[in-house]
């Protein structure tokens, strides 16, 4: 369970459930609306939720 | 100067798709289309990102930003992000089905699942009709992109020859090798594509400054979602994102895989390919702030490469974007052969399959060529029309991943009536409250398919997550 919340819960919770608030956040950085930096942030922290899920759950499953 | 680099770089193609059949001699079926299930992590990945990326997201992205503003860009980020947890998750579980069900299209695996069950070929053909179906305005889509590719070399030639031109190249791929020539091909497409994007969004921030993009194209990049922009952002990324690897291509592209490890291994460094968008949302925020009024809004992208790059370089940029677009027909019609060919006349001899299937893809390519001509569109617009239908499978395949009494009627029913509500509600643009159409109809799909099989019966099949488990935790725990 904790593997699937890793994985797959915590990116749905960033990019679908917490969208509301992202949107609301004024900050830019070199005028780059919050919500694209939110996003392209997200493209490297996917990789890792899903990087812990291999190393910590499945890297050991036998492979066939 | 870009005409030649362009031609160039299509005949590299062509070399690579012919390299491919190097040392695979075979005519089996399943190698042709599904390459034996030989590919490791390296092959698996590029013809997934291949056909995943496609002429869609380099002409149609920055297209539809440009067209709609800032803020409409955001669904499509996060649908194809969280379109990789998904598969992280599912996809080793159709790689298995594939391998107990000997599968080599999507709908054989339901045909596998229910073989001793009165229902499956019902099921069996309902998958494969909604799987054509939906395939042709995705093949649209390819040839729409392709038309404003080629267009960028700015020759004088009428679409209708462009396209056939593209078609007849898909084709050829094809016929040499089967799956394995989209794979290779996919390599020189990804690296073409890649440094297109970096290097059209690299010379239009050379142009200005990065703070003076963003800022310069006013209030029209407003990237704030509006209320009914969020419903609408927010349902179409769930409904996406779990579709995405219901496409019968990218399904098929799966079964290529040596094994389920094979398929994780690859999927968690999928995101990081992403790495492109940004060089696109540049392009399209560029194109925001100097030309606003572009008359065909599909055209932002190489409007851009038009300005700001020389001959040579466009021909880099026509020919990975072009290379995109040919990948994923070669995908689709790699899919569309078999379906027909193995699912939808169901007893043609195997040793026959693979000739008929090219009859078949021919008739696919040139229908598709007619839709576009006739009634091009607002690329994205058909990318969520094709979405509507495929995605109605997901519910099917958890069913057999995990629900012992899951019954194939059910499976059909819902989706033959979510696809049909989805079109229906579609053309008639019955008010959803700008929730995702297809999404709601996946609850229909939903209940009818639970209610379906609770009511239907007791005759139970063992769900894949469970088979060949002895030494495997249950997937999804």
């Amino acid at each position: 369970m904790l593997r699937v919340l890793i994985g797959l819960g915590i990116p749905f919770i960033a990019i679908v459930a917490v969208l509301p608030w992202v949107n609301e956040a004024t900050f830019t950085l070199f005028n780059i609306p919050f919500l694209y930096l939110w996003m392209f942030s997200w493209f490297l922290l996917t990789s890792i939720c899903m990087g812990v899920c291999w190393l910590c759950f499945d890297r050991h499953r036998p492979d066939y | 100067m870009a005409t030649i680099v362009f031609a160039i770089l299509i005949a590299l193609s062509l070399v690579l798709a012919v390299a491919a059949k190097k040392g695979h001699a075979t005519t089996s079926v399943r190698d042709f289309f599904i390459a034996s299930r030989q590919f490791g992590g390296f092959l698996v990945f590029f013809l997934s990102v291949g056909e995943i990326y496609s002429v869609a997201t380099i002409i149609g992205f920055p297209g539809s930003i440009y067209a709609k503003g800032g803020a409409f860009g955001i669904w499509f980020l996060g649908y194809i992000l969280l379109a990789y947890p998904v598969a992280y998750f599912v996809n080793p579980l159709i790689w298995r089905a594939g391998k107990l069900y000997d599968a080599v299209t999507i709908a054989d695996l339901f045909k596998g699942h229910f073989k001793n069950h009165a229902g499956g070929r019902v099921l069996e053909l309902t998958v494969t009709i909604t799987a054509i179906t939906f395939l042709v305005p995705w093949g649209e889509l390819q040839f729409g992109g392709l038309i404003v590719a080629l267009g960028g070399l700015g020759w004088h030639i009428s679409p209708a020859i462009l396209v056939t031109f593209a078609a007849a190249l898909a084709f050829f791929y094809i016929v040499i090798s089967g799956i394995r020539a989209p794979a290779y091909v996919a390599i020189l497409k990804d690296v073409l594509m890649m440094v297109a994007i970096v290097v059209t969004g690299g010379a239009a921030l050379s142009q200005t400054h990065l703070s003076t993009i963003f800022h310069a194209a006013g209030p029209l990049a407003s990237s704030h979602l509006t209320a009914p922009e969020l419903r609408f952002t927010m349902s179409t990324i769930a409904f996406q994102a779990i579709g995405f690897f219901m496409l019968p291509f990218n399904t098929q592209n799966l079964f290529t895989a040596k094994s389920e490890q094979t398929i994780r291994r690859m999927q968690m460094f999928m995101p990081l390919y992403m790495v492109m968008f940004p060089f696109l949302v540049i392009v399209a925020y560029y194109q925001l702030g100097t030309h606003a009024h572009l008359s065909a809004p599909n055209g932002a992208f190489m409007a851009a490469a038009v300005q700001l790059l020389p001959g040579w370089m466009l021909g880099v940029v026509a020919a990975g974007a072009s290379l995109a677009g040919l990948l994923v027909l070669a995908g689709i019609s790699l899919a569309i052969g078999p379906l027909v060919t193995r699912n939808l006349f169901g007893h043609v001899p195997e040793r026959k399959q693979r000739s008929l299937a090219q009859i078949v893809i021919l008739l696919y390519l040139a229908f598709s060529i007619t839709l576009t001509l006739l009634a091009p569109t607002l690329l994205v617009t058909i990318q969520n029309t094709a979405f509507f239908g495929f995605t109605q499978f997901f519910p099917g395949m958890m069913a057999i991943m995990f629900f012992r009494r899951a019954n194939p009627l059910a499976i059909a029913a819902g989706i033959i009536v979510a696809d049909v509500l989805a079109v229906a509600f579609f053309v008639m643009k019955v008010p959803t409250h700008d929730f995702n159409i297809g999404a709601v109809c996946l609850l229909i799909n939903v209940a009818i398919l639970i209610g379906g099989s609770l009511l239907a019966g007791h005759q139970q099949v063992m769900p894949v997550a469970l088979r060949r488990t002895a030494a495997v935790p249950a997937a999804g725990d």
